[in-house]
């Protein structure tokens, strides 16, 4: 991909890429210019941006009563001097 | 005079909550997704802060806390919840087709102007609906979609954060959601939302 245009397929392709925000800024163009001229291509994607979006808000949850206390608490009192269990850093 | 291990230790907890504590709330939904029960959600976290307290130490400071965090609640996961559950990894996942929920809804005639019919068909899903479906997935693909859709986090941390390739991680998503979009569409079926264009 670059500077050139893209066919539908390939845009439909690159599209959750795209709408994962993981494209160059170059390549991001070249799909918006497409789906700017494409009914059909803009609907899919349009339609799977709002998905996403569905996703990420239906899916949340309140935190129950008194666990940030009872992690505060735990963290407060006793033993931390265990070794790290390996965890590594990133 | 060395200072007072004590007043070390408390500087030290107290850096560690105020930097911290506010990732809880969103590491509670994704510990939700992942147990599937507040009681077991709640011990991942509680977990998940105690690991993190005590490595504290390796971590740098002006790194990524919050994919460092993501990092210790799926290991923690995987490697004490999966393994206590005596749940053997599912990694077998339904092969459906591209665009699998679109093009079943397909050709609905618009209800409102300026908005397609298909986008309305999603206002039914509930919050139920989407955390069933994505609580179907097998653990690695369900952990890719959090990860990605729900969090936020990108390719690369995703990565980082499973310890596997970029690659496998988009293998992962692509497969995952295209499943989850399955089963979303099941639930449309099951509710008369949306129709069966095969059957």
């Amino acid at each position: 991909m670059g500077d050139a245009e893209m066919n539908c397929d390939a845009v439909i392709e690159e599209m959750y890429t795209f709408l994962d925000g993981e494209l160059t800024t170059s390549q991001r163009i070249t799909i918006t210019s497409h789906l700017e001229g494409c009914v059909d291509c803009h609907e899919v994607v349009d339609f799977h941006a709002e998905l996403k979006l569905v996703i990420a808000q239906r899916c949340t949850e309140r935190v129950p009563d008194g666990l940030e206390e009872r992690i505060r608490k735990v963290l407060a009192s006793g033993d931390h001097n265990d070794p790290a269990g390996g965890i590594p850093r990133l | 005079m060395s200072p007072d291990p004590v007043e070390v230790d408390e500087l030290k907890g107290r850096q560690f909550t105020d930097q911290a504590m506010e990732h809880m709330p969103a590491l509670y939904t994704a510990a939700m997704r992942m147990t599937r029960n507040p009681a077991d959600a709640e011990d991942l976290v509680q977990e998940t802060f105690l690991k993190a307290y005590r490595a504290w130490g390796s971590f740098q400071q002006g790194t990524n806390l919050r994919a460092w965090l993501y990092r210790i609640l799926t290991n923690t996961y995987i490697n004490s919840y999966r393994a206590r559950k005596r749940r053997p990894e599912q990694t077998e996942i339904e092969e459906v087709e591209d665009l699998y929920l679109y093009r079943r809804l397909g050709g609905l005639e618009a209800a409102q102007a300026g908005r397609s019919a298909e986008d309305e068909v999603l206002d039914h899903f509930t919050d139920g609906d989407v955390k069933a479906a994505i609580e179907a997935l097998p653990d690695q693909f369900r952990i890719a979609v959090l990860l990605a859709d729900v969090e936020g986090f990108s390719y690369k941390e995703i990565a980082e954060i499973v310890d596997v390739p970029i690659g496998t991680v988009m293998s992962r998503l692509h497969r995952g959601r295209k499943a989850l979009q399955k089963t979303l569409h099941d639930f449309g079926m099951e509710r008369g939302l949306v129709g069966d264009r095969d059957g």
